[in-house]
């Protein structure tokens, strides 16, 4: 029975992917945690510790399966504030972002050792401009990324524990761009899409109990890099012009491409605080090691007007989120929570393009957890996830090198990687998850 | 403890609460606004960049396309609620308009559609209209009176009153008394002549007074009359003027040179004998090189040849892009001939009359006549050098003579005697030479004048054939460079007058020439690429010299940076280009 409803639940999600922290980074990988204020190495553990920190697990004194999702009502808008007295603005139509999490740990009684297993999705991107005026950089793009990660906790002292776990990893890339082609069918447009290879990565955490009140972790999850080979490539073009793109004789519909891209590692480091039995405040730390994402680039099998290559730069620098969350539990059945942070952008002046409109983002969660029934708990979360306004000009473009203007007398052909102008992002984040205690 | 969490989750509840009633958009921050311009009635002066022609032709589609037309458009969010009056043809007609149809081997195919039977149709009764523009008119026309100008011009037929013959293009911009006006004029007191490669010379077709280069002095009067009686009209008009744009900026003026350059199939590998046939085939027709030679082709690399200036001309030289020679969108379906019928080289395809064998003797004659010259010239150089030798003897005998005249020492008289019977033996031998060299050389004269005289005798029932076989590109296909410069000296006295103009008046000032350059190195709108490239490039439609409907949304947004630039104040927001479209492809 139980088992059903889980396969239900995870071939739904598998359709739909996610958004959310700045880059394209999740986050969003318990709600008691989202709650919180997103954090919760430092928390004491429940099932979803193997996300948010394996090493705390050994200090769980039951089972617990664990099982969640959010919806993420994720909105982009531009102003073209490059363009002097432009009015013209552009709001995307993201499909709904729906991350999730499943999260089993369970150990015999009195064991020093906590087994457990997740199932999650830490990276994961939607944006859609649809036909906006910088359609020819970006329509639309669909990134996911699937963690697995079984892992072991162990308790070295009472106040001391550590654990890790192995990731697996996969994922999945779709995008899709205008061609400057006018034909009956509209604009021309270019997609790829590809499945990554599995990858392994590893996730390692510990906590430290450094008296009844106070605990103090840090986990580390390592970087994956998502590699696509051979995905496919769909172009809608008219057809008769297909010789004059893609080289007299080539069967474009055969054309393959090759890409990667870095989930980069993160580093946490947290502090909790529970000076009474209701109540727990925590605050929390994260580097995400963005530097990794320096150039994105496209291989193609044969080349595609003119280009068998496609690369700019991204340039990402490493980013920090600080985190504050609180929860007061109110009484066996309700407890409630709160929380607030602050999120950097790893994307620098320049760089800004529209499949990552990021910004520094200031974010401020609520939520609570109903123990409707003795091994049943229920969490709700709300996180309001707020960019602020980012601008960015031609000239910026050109500096950073995502603009190289064409200049057909030295042969340079140019291209555009950043659309310039004004960039806001906002997001309602409703988040629910079951946990069954054993 | 429990107090302070308590007002957390207040304060973050509050702040959830605040911060879902503001508005998180990216919003734009000024608004729209006409500053001091009066945009209530804004009139298009201007010729087919105004009037929104494409592919050669006037559809409404294109019309509504026009830079004047979304600029009033945009000119709209200022607070213009008034009309934008245009003279459309109907729905489904066409003044004739080219398509692209397909592409076979990566070529495009270009066909046309013919005229509709209405497209013409006067329409003066819907106006007087906004937008003047009128396909082919130059300023040279601007003050002339409409049933002159009505002659050559059916567009600007199909506008005004078929009974009004008197009034000026001048005195219809006026009428309408604007208030705002664009005025984009002066391409067409150039392009035609370029277009045509100049086959009339700058004074253009007499009869029609078309494809010439309206002199700088007529420009300036028109034009200036124009302005003057604009702002006589209203004093307070505002407006932008346009530069004029070199014209061999455009695909028109630019893929030929990259076909011509690219075409592997050209017989641009010429042997001697086929120099020497090509030249003496020229040299038969009346051709010459411009210094005068008839050394028009060369062993080895060849472009083909062009006429150089008017249609009558007859110097011709090899093409060359690096002269500045821009070869016309019109050769393109002339360039099967290059291969088929020698066009710019000569035509011996059905060689009936044996005309190639014909020139044979005479290629021979040459020969012999070369060998034959140079023998006479020898001959000629020892005949001199002779004459000379028997000039300074006779002068040695001269001043003898003068010195025994004067001498009366018998003994000196006698040895100066013995002298001069020596010189006289000298001089009787190097006549008896020189009669054997005159002789030779007399011999060698006749004869070679014999040789060329047969030459001219075979040569002469050749000349006619010759000319006809003769095929250099007619002048019409290739703007040359001495030609391209006419152009440009004219443009740059245009421009100069023009800007010169607009700070005068206080007028915003759309710098064409610069548009035109930029495009043609290319410009990135929303990483879609926007340039001059023929088709592909997405800025000029099929005629390679009128912008498309993206291309026309690009003008209109310079346009109102222009406005911006001009200082009176007035935010209009631009365009989205690509929400217009560039050519249309075929399936």
């Amino acid at each position: 029975m139980m088992i059903s409803r889980v396969y239900l639940f995870l071939t739904f999600a598998l359709l739909s992917e996610s958004l959310f922290a700045t880059g394209y980074q999740v986050l969003l990988q318990g709600n008691r945690q989202a709650a919180m204020g997103n954090l919760g190495v430092a928390l004491n553990p429940d099932a979803s510790s193997v996300f948010w920190n394996p090493g705390a697990l050994a200090f769980m004194d039951f089972n617990q399966l664990t099982a969640g999702g959010n919806l993420i009502f994720a909105t982009n808008s531009y102003w073209d504030s490059s363009s002097p007295g432009s009015q013209y603005t552009a709001r995307t139509k993201n499909d709904l972002g729906t991350p999730f999490f499943l999260y089993a740990a369970w150990s015999p009684a009195g064991w020093p050792v906590k087994f457990a297993a997740g199932f999650y999705t830490p990276f994961g991107n939607r944006v859609n401009w649809g036909d906006w005026n910088g359609r020819g950089i970006l329509r639309e793009v669909n990134l996911a990324s699937f963690y697995m990660q079984p892992t072991v906790s162990w308790k070295i002292t009472d106040r001391l524990s550590v654990g890790g776990g192995v990731i697996l990893a996969f994922g999945r890339v779709e995008l899709n761009r205008s061609l400057p082609i006018d034909y009956n069918q509209g604009n021309a447009t270019a997609a790829i899409e590809g499945n990554a290879d599995l990858k392994a990565g590893f996730n390692v955490g510990i906590l430290f109990k450094a008296s009844e009140k106070i605990n103090i972790g840090a986990s580390y999850r390592s970087k994956i890099k998502m590699e696509v080979k051979d995905g496919e490539t769909h172009f809608d073009i008219p057809a008769s012009l297909a010789p004059n793109l893609f080289g007299p004789g080539v069967n474009y519909e055969a054309i393959t491409f090759d890409a990667s891209l870095p989930l980069p590692a993160a580093v946490n480091l947290g502090v909790a605080y529970m000076p009474d039995s209701k109540v727990t405040i925590s605050f929390e730390a994260s580097l995400t090691e963005w530097s990794e994402y320096q150039f994105f680039a496209l291989e193609y099998s044969s080349p595609v007007l003119g280009e068998s290559r496609q690369s700019s730069p991204r340039s990402y620098e490493n980013s920090w989120a600080v985190k504050l969350g609180a929860s007061y539990k109110m009484n066996g059945k309700f407890t409630f929570r709160a929380g607030a942070y602050y999120d950097e952008s790893p994307v620098q002046k320049g760089y800004l393009t529209p499949e990552t409109p990021d910004q520094d983002r200031f974010n401020m969660t609520a939520g609570l957890s109903f123990r409707f029934a003795e091994d049943w708990t229920m969490d709700l979360a709300y996180l309001w996830v707020n960019g602020q306004k980012r601008q960015q000009s031609y000239e910026d473009g050109l500096a950073a090198g995502t603009i190289v203007a064409p200049d057909p007398g030295r042969g340079i052909s140019g291209f555009q990687a950043i659309q310039p102008g004004t960039y806001r992002s906002w997001a309602h984040i409703a988040g629910f998850s079951l946990s069954y205690t054993f | 403890m429990k107090k302070l969490i308590t007002y957390f989750l207040a304060f973050i509840y509050a702040g959830l609460g605040m911060m879902l009633s503001c508005n998180p958009e990216a919003e734009p921050e000024l608004s729209p606004d006409k500053g001091a311009a009066d945009f209530s009635v804004y009139v298009a002066i201007g010729n087919s960049g105004s009037a929104g022609m494409q592919n050669n032709g006037l559809r409404a589609e294109y019309q509504l396309n026009s830079f004047p037309n979304i600029l009033a458009r945009q000119i709209r969010s200022t607070g213009f609620q008034g009309e934008f009056k245009q003279p459309l043809l109907a729905e489904g007609e066409t003044t004739g308009n080219l398509k692209l149809t397909d592409f076979s081997n990566g070529m495009p195919v270009i066909s046309s559609d013919p005229g509709t039977a209405n497209a013409f149709l006067n329409v003066s009764s819907e106006g007087p209209f906004n937008n003047l523009g009128v396909p082919g008119m130059p300023v040279r026309f601007i003050n002339t009176s409409s049933g002159t100008v009505r002659l050559t011009n059916p567009f600007f037929s199909r506008m005004f009153p078929e009974t009004e013959t008197d009034k000026s293009y001048i005195d219809y911009c006026i009428e309408k008394n604007p208030t705002f006006v664009t005025i984009e004029l002066g391409i067409n007191d150039v392009l035609l002549y370029a277009s045509s490669g100049g086959k009339y010379g700058v004074q253009g077709d007499l009869r029609t007074g078309l494809f010439g280069i309206t002199s700088p002095e007529e420009f300036v009067r028109n034009y200036s009359t124009m302005l003057n009686r604009l702002y006589a009209n209203n004093s307070d008009i505002k407006g932008v003027l346009t530069t004029v744009a070199d014209p061999t900026f455009a695909p028109f003026f630019n893929t030929s040179n990259e076909l011509l350059r690219s075409s592997r199939s050209l017989p641009l590998q010429l042997s001697e004998t086929e120099a020497v046939m090509l030249n003496i085939i020229y040299e038969l027709g009346g051709y010459r090189a411009p210094d005068g030679s008839a050394e028009i082709f060369i062993v080895g690399g060849n472009y083909p040849v062009i006429q150089l200036g008017d249609s009558s001309s007859k110097i011709v030289r090899r093409f060359d892009a690096a002269l500045g020679d821009y070869a016309l969108q019109t050769i393109i379906p002339k360039l099967p001939r290059i291969i088929s019928e020698g066009l710019g080289y000569a035509d011996l395809e059905n060689d009936s009359s044996n005309f190639a064998l014909a020139l044979v003797p005479i290629m021979l004659r040459n020969d012999s006549l070369r060998s034959e010259a140079e023998l006479l010239s020898g001959l000629e150089n020892e005949k001199e050098e002779f004459e000379k030798q028997i000039n300074n003897t006779n002068d040695e005998i001269r001043a003898l003579d003068s010195l025994i005249a004067n001498e009366t020492d018998a003994e000196v008289l006698t040895s100066l005697n013995i002298e001069r019977t020596g010189l006289l033996q000298n001089l009787e031998t190097q006549e008896a030479r020189y009669g054997v060299i005159l002789q030779n050389w007399k011999t060698k004269k006749a004869q070679t004048e014999l040789l060329a005289a047969e030459i001219e005798q075979l040569k002469a029932p050749l000349r006619a054939e010759a000319e006809a076989r003769a095929t250099p590109f007619p002048t019409e296909f290739v703007l040359d460079g001495t030609e391209a410069g006419y152009v440009r000296t004219a443009i740059q006295e245009y421009n100069s007058f023009i800007g010169g103009q607009a700070k005068a008046y206080g007028m915003g000032l759309l710098d064409a020439d610069e548009l035109v350059r930029k495009i043609y190195n290319g410009v990135s709108i929303g990483g879609l690429p926007l340039n001059a490239a023929f088709i592909s490039g997405g800025f000029y439609s099929l005629d390679g010299i009128h912008p498309t409907s993206r291309g026309q949304a690009y003008i209109a947004n310079q346009f109102i940076e222009a406005i911006g630039r001009a200082g009176y104040g007035a935010h209009v927001p631009p365009v989205n280009v690509n929400d217009y479209k560039g050519v249309h492809y075929p399936e």
